[in-house]
This record gives structure tokens, C-alpha cells and sequence, in this order.
């Protein structure tokens, strides 16, 4: 027993141990988020799996060069897996295929649509998922590590989808071409730009869970087989299209509409494409409706936020917001979990709805902040702007939700006039019309903001290993996603979205730099000012010289612009150190705190360690 | 019991050895102040604006590798260089109680040190909102990481009377445990073994289990892990003990 092979059978023994336990390995999560546990909505959805799903993983285990994130990615898919396996006793198989060059196994991986990567030395790697249930399938494709707050959702989807064959349809109507531009032949004969744009990642991505339909801006009926209805950046809609809206909500349809008072999108594309200059941009509204249900929206004012201005350097947007946690209503299963989403010149609703609506705020300004108006805010400096908001107690709503019986915005029926007639309708075909609903129950989200419906504020493209990605930058695509799918009533799968890593930002520095941002803001905008009314003196004493002076000025005039001088670099030197002071109380508790972590205990250590020596040396001498 | 309270007069002798000499303390400031300066200077904690400790725990492995060996050389080689290991041994307990009392002395003087490192979390405390479960599994990381290096060390002292022939190798030992997972080493490895058997020894790394841990989880894999690493290292430990002592 005590020799060297008791020493080794000891090891062998151990080792038997830890190939055990790899297998059947237990876990605790002990994230608050619970980010490595199955949520609740996966699990129910798993216990109501009515046909047998299967599910296939393709994971070349045996390639020799395996990128160092993949090797430790793997197993916690496998995990994870098994986890889905356990809860759903049986309905789900799990089957993992090793996609080996000219094997089986890879064949299959090609069917099922699990493309393999290439590696530097040449080998194809394989890390997919293929999932199918009677004759649905679904895929996903490449697995990457940084989609891994994802994948609970992506597979549940996946699972959810291969056993639900139906899909709601969602009609699209919208003011930019976000479901892609068909190529313009004529228009690439004359050698301009006209290959078409695709479509934009957000609607890619709701295809993936809807059928999607195009409606025209100017349609007067909206078809039955429409769920629900998107209406995106709605510019000066005919009361026919608004009549055929106000009809389909009040059938049950259910509406998500995004207004924006003034389309970043369309202002970028505007100074960039010489053929779209001199268009005004143009707010989007839906006002007729909005006023009958009682919501006030000021098509043309933006909001802009201090806390949630976005900073790039030392730039700074406070129309462009990057929004928090707190921004959004977390107790909504549409909004739960969300907490990093980009608005950019959005406006804000405000009004009591009327009887039979509740009104829900699902996404919110902060207190720091002001609706300015579209025009004026184009002609001034962020600091004139920030010098407008005050701190007030009323926060301003960026996303409702409207819900119960909605009154019609029509109570005299279907709007006739010139362009009824000009459809070439004659009384006769009018009479035969069905009356116009005059209230139904539904449900309404009202958005105000359309450009964050854009990829530049969705998404970003990465290289993953020679492969164009595109990863999200922000939680845009869960929030419309979630308030969609919300609409549609499937709350298992919206419980399971965006388990997202929680951004859990040093909110004191936030804090500290908002509050010296508004204090320090006044004072260095009002020594810019004084600055340039200097400079402007100076010019004037320049110009004010005798012209036959020229080169003499009289004693007052030299005076003059000594005094002139010595003011300026005063000012400069004020506004020197007010920019200095306005991080100093920052960098003072960061100062402290490293103090606190570097060299407190260790001098409290020594400290202890000398008292005790001495008290030891005193014990000893006086025996 | 009486080999409990064997094992813990073990550890109190222990203890109070290590408090006794200007080492414990020194020990103690040097790591502090290091981790400190690495974590919050060197590495910009404050520049990554997220109230977690990665930035700090990432040096836990590296800091350890170089100091806890510097704790664990002193178990067995000390005793047999002043010669109060066959004291010891002659006293009425067994050997596996004062192996197991020496490296939970050891052990338990390391977290210690890792609970002086309290400001740190006070800090993320006091400027974010943490995530706490994340920051209880890291120092259980962190504890597991030196629990395995004393464990080797035990080792490394049992076999030698000199403490720098113990440091040395027990730290070259930890650290190829630590690069067992790294893909310099294993690509070595991967063109003369089959992929099993090299997959098998970077399970043995222990920056594997460490990050895993780091994540928020904790896994009976990992656990097992460290347990059975230490529990070998002390079995081999008494094992070279005995033999030694027969000689």
C-alpha cells in the first residue's frame, strides 16, 4: 500500500473518479441572474412537448487545432443540452454526430444545413445544431460563444418552432425600405446606385418567428389574414389608409406603430445622397388615432436626455440615448431583462387615455430631461441644449402600450371625399360596404422612435474565423421582437429571450459624472461665451484703427487691448482649470479607493505585526 | 474525536508557528499590496466601469503560483532540516493527522489572506450592484486554486530537507498544472498521443476548473477535481514520509 504502487493505483483510482463525475456532474448557479439555469419559460415549454422532437449536434470533437474558446464552449452546450434532455423526459432526443470529412456524419450535417468552418491548418470545424419534429426543421448553423447568453433562447425557439407549424403574420407597413429595396434596372443602366438594399436585420430576424407581409402606405384595407399590424415611420398617411387602420384595430387587430419626430436615418441618407437634398425631413404621426384614444404626441419635438446621452470620446448626444436597465418597465414580460437599448431622436407620448384604455409605459425617459423642438434644435450647440433641461420629476414615456376597448377616430364612418371618389367607387359599391366598427377591444404598442429599428443601432458585422457575423450592440432587437411576439400572446417564449449578460456598470461614477456635467456645463459654457465676446472686442478695436493709424494705435485704443488681452487669457486660464475640477472629485474617490485596496490592510497587517513583536520583546525581557 | 482534536492541535501549532516569525505578515502585506496594485492599477479596474472582480481574480492563479508554494515549502522541509520531525512523529498521533493538520493550517492561513481582501468587494459593493453568487464562486475558485498548490507543495516538502529544492519544483509542478490546458502545450502533445488522452490532461489543469468556477457555477466536476487532487498529493505525501522515515 505505502509504495510507489499504492502511489500510482491511488492516482488511477482518482482518475476513474474525475472521468465519473464528468459524466454524471451536478451543478449550482450562482449568478443572480441564474444565467447557467434553464429558465421557466423553456421548462414549460419542454413539459408540453406533444410529438417527439430530435435534436442533433455536430461538433467536430477530433480536430487537432481547436481554437482555445471552442474547446472550453462545447462542453457547455453539451451541458446544456443535457439539462433539456432531463426536463423533458423523453420528449426530446439528443443525438451528437462527429462530422469527420467524408463520413456519414458530415453528410448529414450538410443536409441539415450545419455549414463547417475552416481552420488555419485546413480541417473543417463543425459546432452546430439541427433540430426537427415530423417534417419541421429548423438550424443553427454555426454556434459562437458570443451568442452564449442566447443560446437558452435560440434552442427553445428552435424546439418551439419545429412543433408549432403556424406562424402569426405580421404586416409591415413602412416609410423606409425596411424589408429591402427590389434592384432598379433603369435606374443601374444610368449608372447609378440601384441594386437594392436587403432587408433590415431586425425584420430578418422577426421572419424567423412570423410570416411578414408587405402592406402599401397608401392601402385602404388591411387584409384579414394580418395578426398584426407594424406601422413604421407613417408619414402623412391618407384618411383612407388611417380609416383602414382604426377598422383592423378595432376587429381585434393588434397594432405596433413607430412614430419618429425626425429619422436620423433619413437625415444621414439625406446629406449623403446629393438627389435627396432640400427634402425636409419629415416627422411621422398617426394623429387622428392618437387623438381618439387620447394619447398626446407632439409629432415634431425630440427628447433629449442627460443621463442617457450617448457619449463617443468627447462628443456627446443627448438626442442620441443609450438606454439602462431603469429605462425600461422590467415588471412587463415584453420589457424583462432588457437593459442596454439605443433611441435616437425619438419624441415621447403623454395624455390620459380615455375610458376603456389602460395605458402601460413601457420605456422612459430619466428625470434629467426635455422635449425640444425639431426645428429649433437643429441650429444649436449641445451645451445651449443641456443648459434647457433642469432636473424636473416627471419622466417623459418613449413606448406605451395600450390596452381594452378602443373608440373609433372615425365616428362619422369611412372617410369620403376626393380620394374616395378617385378610386372610382360610385355610391352604389359604397353602400355595399359593411358598417364601420365604432369600438373594439385590442391592444396598441406606440413607439416613438422608428431609427432604432436600424441596423446602425442594432447590430454590428464581426469576423468570426473568415465568416461574416453580425452581432447585436444593443437589446433593439429583443425589445421589438419581445413586444411583437408579446402581442401575439406567447409567454413562454418571451420569458426564455435575451438572458442577456447584465451590464452591471460602477453606477456611483455614472452618477458622479451626470451631477458634475450639470454643474461644471453652465460655468464652462459661460466662460466660452465670455471668451468670444472678448475675442469679438478685439476685432472690433482692429478694425476701429484709423486707417491712416495704421500701425500707431492712440494711448486709449493700446489700453483697450492690453485689457482685451489679459481678460482672454484670464478667461482661458478659468476655463483651464473648470474642466480640470470637473473630474477631480471623480479621480479623488478612485484615488481613495485605491489607496483603500492597495496599501490599507497591508499597513493595518504590519501594523498588527510590529504591535505584536513588541508586546512578545517586552514579555520576553522581563523574564 | 480524537483525531479531530488531534488535527486541530495540529493546526494551532501551526498557525501560531506562522505568526510567531515575520513571515506570515510579510507573506500577507506582500500578496495584499501586489494584488491590490495589479488588480486596480495596473490593470485599470476602475477603466473596464463594471462592478464585478474579473480584474481582479484573473491574477489569483499567477499571485499563487509564486507565494503559496513559499507557505507550503515550510510544512515538512523545516522539520526535517531542524530535526523536530521525529518529535513529532514520536508524539501520540498519526501521521496522517499531522499531514492533514499541517495543510489545513496551511490552507486555512491563505483564506485568511484572501479575507483580507474584503476591500475590494466593498468597493464594487459600494460603486455598483454586483453580482454576489459571481464573487462567492471566485474566491471558492481561489481557495481551490491554493488548496491544489499546498497540496503539491505538501509533496515537494516531504521529499526534500531543503525549502528551495521544495519551492522550486513545487512551483514548476503547479505551474504545468496550470499550462496543461494552454494550446502551446497540448498541441505538443496532440501529435504523438491520441486526442483522448490529451483531452484527459488538460482536465487536469487547473485553470480550467478555476474559470469555470469564475463563471458563477459551481460544478461537482470541480470540486471533485480538487478534492481528489489533494487528497492524492497528501496520501503521496505520507506515503514519502513513511518511507523516509524508515531509512
Amino acid at each position: 500500500m505505502y509504495s510507489a504502487v499504492g502511489v500510482v493505483a491511488v492516482a488511477l483510482l482518482f482518475i476513474a473518479v474525475n472521468i465519473i463525475a464528468s459524466i454524471l456532474n451536478g451543478r449550482l448557479d450562482m449568478t443572480e441572474e441564474k444565467r447557467y439555469t434553464l429558465s421557466d419559460g423553456t421548462r414549460a415549454i419542454l413539459k408540453n412537448i406533444d410529438a417527439p422532437v430530435a435534436i442533433r449536434l455536430y461538433y467536430s470533437r477530433d480536430v487537432k487545432e481547436m481554437p482555445v474558446w471552442m474547446k472550453n464552449y462545447a462542453p457547455r452546450v453539451r451541458d446544456m443540452l443535457k439539462e433539456y434532455e432531463l426536463i423533458a423526459k423523453g420528449g426530446l432526443t439528443i443525438q451528437e454526430k462527429n462530422p469527420v470529412p467524408d463520413s456519414d456524419d458530415e453528410e448529414s450535417a450538410l443536409l441539415d444545413g450545419v455549414y463547417g468552418q475552416m481552420l488555419p491548418d485546413g480541417d473543417q470545424l463543425y459546432f452546430g445544431l439541427a433540430f426537427s419534429c415530423l417534417e419541421e426543421s429548423e438550424v443553427i448553423p454555426v454556434l459562437s460563444p458570443r451568442d452564449e447568453s442566447m443560446l437558452e433562447y435560440e434552442i427553445t425557439r428552435a424546439i418551439f418552432q419545429v412543433l408549432h407549424t403556424e406562424k402569426p403574420t405580421v404586416g409591415v407597413m413602412a416609410g423606409m425600405p425596411v424589408l429591402g429595396t427590389q434592384p432598379n434596372i433603369m435606374m443601374m443602366q444610368q449608372g447609378m446606385s440601384g441594386q437594392g438594399t436587403p432587408a433590415w436585420y431586425m425584420f430578418e430576424d422577426l421572419k424567423k418567428d412570423f410570416t411578414v407581409k408587405e402592406i402599401s402606405m397608401d392601402a385602404d384595407a388591411i387584409e384579414a389574414d394580418i395578426d398584426i399590424l407594424m406601422v413604421v415611420h407613417p408619414k402623412e398617411l391618407s384618411a383612407k389608409t388611417l380609416f383602414a387602420i382604426d377598422q383592423f384595430v378595432l376587429k381585434g387587430g393588434k397594432l405596433i406603430a413607430f412614430l419618429d419626430p425626425m429619422s436620423f436615418i433619413e437625415l444621414y441618407q439625406q446629406q449623403n445622397d446629393p438627389r435627396l437634398r432640400g427634402q425636409p425631413p419629415r416627422s411621422s404621426d398617426l394623429a387622428p388615432l392618437l387623438k381618439a384614444w387620447g394619447v398626446e404626441h407632439r409629432s415634431q419635438d425630440l427628447l433629449a436626455d442627460i443621463k442617457y446621452q450617448t457619449q463617443n470620446g468627447r462628443q456627446r448626444d443627448p438626442f442620441i440615448l443609450t438606454l439602462t436597465a431603469d429605462a425600461y418597465n422590467t415588471d412587463d414580460p415584453a420589457c424583462a431583462k432588457l437593459d442596454n437599448g439605443m433611441f435616437v431622436y425619438a419624441g415621447a407620448f403623454s395624455g390620459d387615455p380615455v375610458p376603456g384604455l389602460t395605458k402601460t409605459v413601457l420605456v422612459k425617459s430619466s428625470t434629467d430631461a426635455a422635449m425640444i423642438d425639431g426645428v429649433e434644435m437643429r441650429g444649436m450647440a449641445i451645451t445651449d441644449i443641456v443648459k434647457q433641461i433642469t432636473s424636473t420629476d416627471v419622466t417623459n414615456a418613449l413606448a406605451i402600450r395600450l390596452t381594452g376597448t378602443f373608440p373609433t377616430a372615425f365616428p362619422d364612418g369611412a372617410p369620403t371625399g376626393d380620394e374616395a371618389n378617385q378610386d372610382g367607387d360610385t355610391p352604389d359599391a359604397a353602400a355595399e360596404k359593411t358598417p364601420a366598427l365604432t369600438s373594439g377591444q385590442s391592444a396598441v404598442v406606440l413607439v416613438a422612435d422608428a431609427d432604432l429599428l436600424h441596423d446602425a443601432f442594432c447590430v454590428e458585422q464581426i469576423n468570426l474565423m473568415g465568416k461574416q457575423l453580425l452581432r447585436q450592440t444593443s437589446d433593439n432587437v429583443a425589445f421589438v421582437h419581445n413586444l411583437v411576439e408579446h402581442l401575439t400572446g406567447d409567454m413562454n417564449l418571451l420569458s426564455v429571450r435575451s438572458l442577456g449578460v447584465k451590464s452591471r456598470p460602477l453606477t456611483t461614477f455614472q452618477n458622479m459624472r451626470a451631477k458634475a456635467e450639470k454643474e461644471y456645463q453652465v460655468r464652462i459654457s459661460k466662460l466660452e461665451a465670455d471668451l468670444s465676446e472678448i475675442n469679438k472686442e478685439m476685432n472690433e478695436l482692429q478694425k476701429a484703427k484709423n486707417p491712416d493709424q495704421r500701425f500707431v494705435l492712440t494711448p486709449e485704443q493700446e489700453a483697450k487691448f492690453l485689457e482685451a488681452q489679459r481678460k482672454k487669457s484670464q478667461t482661458a486660464q478659468e476655463l483651464k482649470v473648470v474642466r480640470k475640477e470637473f473630474r477631480k472629485d471623480i479621480e479623488r474617490l478612485q484615488n481613495s479607493l485605491k489607496f483603500a485596496n492597495i496599501a490599507a490592510v497591508p499597513l493595518a497587517v504590519a501594523l498588527t505585526g510590529i504591535v505584536v513583536a513588541f508586546i512578545k520583546r517586552r514579555r520576553m525581557s522581563r523574564k | 474525536m480524537r483525531s479531530l482534536t488531534n488535527i486541530l492541535c495540529v493546526i494551532k501549532r501551526e498557525l501560531s508557528d506562522y505568526f510567531a516569525s515575520p513571515v506570515a505578515y510579510v507573506f500577507i502585506i506582500i500578496f495584499l499590496a501586489l494584488l491590490g496594485f495589479f488588480s486596480f492599477q495596473l490593470d485599470d479596474f476602475f477603466g473596464y466601469g463594471q462592478a464585478n472582480l474579473t480584474p481582479f481574480f484573473r491574477w489569483h492563479p499567477w499571485l499563487f503560483l509564486i507565494l503559496v508554494p513559499a507557505i507550503g515549502m515550510r510544512q515538512w522541509a523545516e522539520e526535517r532540516r531542524s530535526g523536530s520531525m521525529e518529535l513529532l512523529l514520536t508524539l501520540p498521533i498519526a501521521a496522517w493527522q499531522a499531514i492533514t493538520g499541517k495543510f489545513l493550517a496551511a490552507w486555512l492561513f491563505v483564506g485568511l489572506a484572501l479575507f483580507l481582501t474584503f476591500p475590494a468587494v466593498l468597493t464594487v459593493i459600494g460603486l455598483g450592484d454586483p453580482d454576489l453568487g459571481i464573487i462567492f464562486t471566485g474566491y471558492l475558485g481561489s481557495m481551490m486554486v491554493a488548496g491544489v498548490y499546498l497540496a503539491v507543495s505538501s509533496v515537494t516538502s516531504a521529499m526534500t530537507r531543503s525549502q528551495v529544492v521544495s519551492f522550486i519544483v513545487s512551483v514548476v509542478i503547479c505551474l504545468l498544472l496550470v499550462l496543461a490546458g494552454w494550446p502551446t502545450v497540448t498541441n505538443m502533445f496532440v501529435n504523438w498521443l491520441p486526442k483522448s488522452l490529451v483531452d484527459g490532461i488538460a482536465a487536469c489543469s487547473v485553470l480550467t476548473h478555476y474559470q469555470s468556477l469564475q463563471r458563477g457555477v459551481i460544478d461537482t466536476r470541480d470540486l471533485v477535481y480538487a478534492a481528489s487532487v489533494i487528497i492524492f498529493c497528501l496520501f503521496t505525501t505520507s506515503v514519502i514520509l513513511r518511507n523516509r522515515r524508515s531509512l
